[in-house]
Formats: structure tokens, C-alpha cells, sequence
């Protein structure tokens, strides 16, 4: 009896087998999810779904909360990004890189706040411009060794990359999916046109070593594009380019800068006054709501806040 | 040798046994702390983001006045001015409430505490002041004085 109650007690070498292979495979599944950052993706889909059901929702838009976080991206090229404490590294070797980088960031924050075709804030008694922050990118120092010494990187080049370049596993390009169109040069005339200005405008220059928000937007009220380009004295006016076509760019956001206010701009003439176009902004797919498109700016500066971001409704 | 035998299944099987007990024991005090943490702490949080905002609604005042009152006891009031900050500050000098790392904390810097578990507000023109503990009530009010005169500086008010 008593010999019979030990054995009972006792593990067998086939338990023991089958607790090591449970423990190591659970530590397995544990390293595979991590290495396949799925909670990224998680992220990302946990946004759009708060997104659309908020805009969906029947009971007022504040009753829903949108759950979504701002990422935050080093784009290096020795993987050392001293400005971030705890980043997500994307290491490039080449220019294309670094556009590549920032315009599936620009991609995946349009397509996380619905494309324009969600409306995801309540109309208000006061227009009220509800920015999302998606992404701050540091772009590292160590870029200048791929850039040949520059220090920067032109956004109109990258504005031509979004328009010659497919969306990945898409047929189409970014620039068709912000704004319904691949002639960038065209947006860039006709802005300047509204403006009183000659020739072509510029998106302005990413400096290396600075950090730069991913950041699109909603205006909560119909036909409200003017608040937008409230923020700056020297302001555009309405761009109306694609009535047809969906999405429609309506509007844009202009900057104006003098030579002195962008430092080491020696492509710029010194007695020349400059337009530098912040964002372009749409028309909704099926709502009245105005979205800003994606665009990347640099954090914190005069130029974020031209933008006129009432509110921003990503946490941080 | 029968006695011999009998001692070394006792060892081992049991040693094991025992140390498979533990292991669970330890997790399941573990996972329990980390419940009860997590909810405190995002309480915590709230309030740590309406303390920042009261702050930071007087900075963009451009007032030199106290804040009194002031939520969570146990956080503390840090102040980045120099290379490294939270990443939420994008760079620019900023004001964070966090909880303070403990000394012999090598493998993280107060910063990455602050980015990762507290509340930090871009405050141009900060000047570094030393870090502030919020008291718990029981012990006297904290609050702190906003000095805007020569840039922004913050020390501890108590009443």
C-alpha cells in the first residue's frame, strides 16, 4: 500500500520528457512572435478598427475612443540612432531606401485613419482641425555617408518617388492613393498659381539629425479647407485640381518662407521669396470632411504648427 | 543499498517536484504583482496626464504662479535639457512626470522610464531644474512654483 502511494507521487521520465518539450516549445512560440513583430501589425489594425468604428458609431464620436499610438522610427545607416531612447531601427544603404521607409509609413497612416473615406469626428459649432501623429522619425546622422555629405533630403524627390513608385503588393502608386493623381509637378503649378506665385513650389528639405512627425488630418467641419491655412500669415489659397477624380485634391497648405528662415538653403536665390508647400489636402470619398493627406514635417517647429493641429488625437 | 537507492529517488524526484512548484509559485506571485501594478499604474498615469496639463496650461500662460495639490504621490517631476530625452519630446527641452528609476538601475537611463511609463510635454525655453517628488497627501501638500522670469523653471512649494 505504502509502495503503491510513492509510486504515485513519482514523475516518470515520460512526464518529465513531456514538461521539457511543453516548456521549450512554449519559449519557441514566444521568441517566433517577437521576431515576427505581429504585435505591430496588431497596432496598426487595433487603430483602424477603433477608427471605423467610431465612424460608424451611432451614439457621438467621443463615446468611442480611437486607440491609436504614435510609432516611433530611427532610419539609419550603421544602426545607431542616439536621438531615440528605444526606437524601431530601419537600416537603409541607399536613398530609395530612406523614401521607402517614409512613404509605407505615409501609406500605413492614411490607411489606418480610413483612407478619407471614414469620418471619424463630430461636425462641432467651432471648425476644429483634428490632426493624427503616426510616426516620429529621427533620421539619423549617420544618413550623410549615403547622402555624400549632404545634409539633406529633398521632400520633392520623395513626392516623385510616391508618384513613380507602386504601393507594395499594390498595382498603384502612393501618389495616386493620397491624392488620386501621379503629377506631382502639376500639384506643384497649380499651387503656386493660387498663390501668386511663379514657377514651381517645393515641398521643402528633411535635415538629417532631426526628428519629423508622419502626420495626416480630418477637419471636422464641411468645406472648412480655409482653417487649415489659418495657421501662417502668408498663406495659399483653394487649389481645385481634380474635380472628378476620387480622391480629389482641394486644398493646400503653404508655408512661406523667407531665404533666412531655411538654414543653409543654397539652392535658394537670396532675394527670393519662397512657397514651401506643407501638405495637400483632399476631399472625402463619400463624406464632406476635408483630410489632409500624409505628409512628414518636422516635429515641434513652426512649420508643424502652421499646419494649425487644434487637436491631436493619437497618444503619444 | 537498498537504503542508499531509495535516498537518491528522494533527491531527485522530489528536488524536482519541488523545484516545479516554485516555478510556479513564482510566476503566479509574479503575473498577480503585475496585474495589481498595471492598474495602479495606469490610474496613476490619469492622473499624472491632468497634473501635466495644469502645468502645462500655466507655461503657456506665461504666468509665475504655484500649482498646489498635485497627483500622483510618488511620482516626480524631471526636467530633459540636455542630449538625452523621452522620445515623445522629439528632441526639444521638455518637463515629464514619471516614477524615478532605482540607483542601481544600470540597463536604463531615467529618460527611456520617462518615455516608456510617463507623461512628458515639450516645454521650450526649460531650464534644468532638480527632479521634484510628489508627497503623498499624509505627508503635506506638494506642489510646485513655475518661475517664467529667465525661462522656465520649476521648484518645490510645500505648504
Amino acid at each position: 500500500m505504502l509502495k503503491n502511494n510513492s509510486k504515485r507521487g513519482e514523475l516518470t521520465t515520460q512526464q518529465i520528457v513531456t514538461l521539457v518539450i511543453l516548456i521549450v516549445s512554449f519559449i519557441i512560440i514566444l521568441i517566433f512572435i517577437f521576431l515576427l513583430d505581429l504585435g505591430g501589425t496588431t497596432d496598426a489594425e487595433i487603430c483602424r478598427n477603433s477608427v471605423v468604428l467610431r465612424g460608424n458609431s451611432v451614439v457621438p464620436g467621443d463615446a468611442v475612443g480611437l486607440d491609436c499610438g504614435r510609432e516611433y522610427l530611427c532610419i539609419t545607416k550603421d544602426g545607431s540612432c542616439e536621438g531615440l531612447t528605444n526606437p524601431e531601427v530601419k537600416k537603409v544603404d541607399n536613398l530609395e531606401g530612406i523614401y521607402g521607409v517614409v512613404a509605407e509609413e505615409m501609406r500605413s497612416c492614411w490607411w489606418m485613419f480610413g483612407e478619407g473615406k471614414v469620418k471619424y469626428i463630430d461636425d462641432a459649432a467651432l471648425k476644429r482641425n483634428h490632426c493624427s501623429i503616426c510616426d516620429q522619425i529621427l533620421f539619423d546622422d549617420s544618413l550623410e555617408e549615403l547622402l555624400e555629405g549632404e545634409v539633406k533630403i529633398s521632400k520633392d524627390a520623395l513626392y516623385d518617388y510616391l508618384a513613380t513608385n507602386n504601393m507594395v503588393g499594390k498595382e498603384n502608386t502612393y501618389a495616386e492613393y493620397f491624392f488620386g493623381t501621379n503629377n506631382v509637378e502639376k500639384l506643384k503649378l497649380e499651387a503656386m498659381q493660387k498663390t501668386g506665385q511663379e514657377g514651381l513650389g517645393t515641398f521643402g528639405d528633411i535635415e538629417v539629425g532631426k526628428q519629423y512627425f508622419v502626420v495626416m488630418g480630418i477637419t471636422s467641419e464641411v468645406n472648412n479647407f480655409y482653417k487649415w491655412a489659418g495657421g501662417v500669415g502668408a498663406v495659399a489659397g483653394v487649389v481645385l485640381l481634380f474635380p472628378a477624380s476620387v480622391p480629389t485634391v482641394v486644398g493646400v497648405l503653404v508655408l512661406a518662407t523667407g531665404v533666412t528662415a531655411i538654414a543653409g538653403g543654397g539652392e535658394y536665390l537670396a532675394d527670393q521669396f519662397t512657397q514651401e508647400i506643407l501638405a495637400l489636402t483632399v476631399k472625402g470619398d463619400g463624406i464632406d470632411n476635408q483630410f489632409m493627406a500624409p505628409t512628414i514635417v518636422e516635429a515641434e517647429s513652426d512649420r508643424f504648427r502652421a499646419l494649425n493641429c487644434e487637436d491631436i488625437i493619437t497618444f503619444s | 543499498m537498498g537504503d542508499k537507492n531509495k535516498k537518491g529517488m528522494l533527491l531527485g524526484e522530489e528536488t524536482l517536484k519541488i523545484v516545479v512548484a516554485l516555478i510556479a509559485i513564482v510566476f503566479l506571485v509574479y503575473f498577480l504583482t503585475a496585474l495589481y501594478f498595471s492598474k495602479k499604474h495606469a490610474a496613476d498615469f490619469e492622473q499624472a496626464e491632468a497634473t501635466l496639463e495644469r502645468v502645462s496650461n500655466i507655461i503657456l500662460s506665461g504666468e509665475s504662479t504655484g500649482v498646489m495639490g498635485i497627483n500622483p504621490d510618488g511620482w516626480w517631476f524631471f526636467g530633459f535639457t540636455g542630449d538625452e530625452k523621452p522620445d515623445s519630446c522629439a528632441g526639444i527641452s521638455c518637463l515629464c512626470i514619471c516614477e524615478k528609476i532605482v540607483s542601481w538601475n544600470f540597463w536604463e537611463s531615467q529618460a527611456e522610464e520617462c518615455s516608456k511609463n510617463g507623461v512628458c510635454s515639450s516645454v521650450p525655453g526649460l531650464r534644468q531644474f532638480n527632479p521634484i517628488k510628489i508627497q503623498d497627501p499624509d505627508k503635506g501638500i506638494t506642489g510646485v512654483f513655475i518661475d517664467q522670469r529667465e525661462g522656465v523653471f520649476l521648484r518645490e512649494a510645500t505648504l
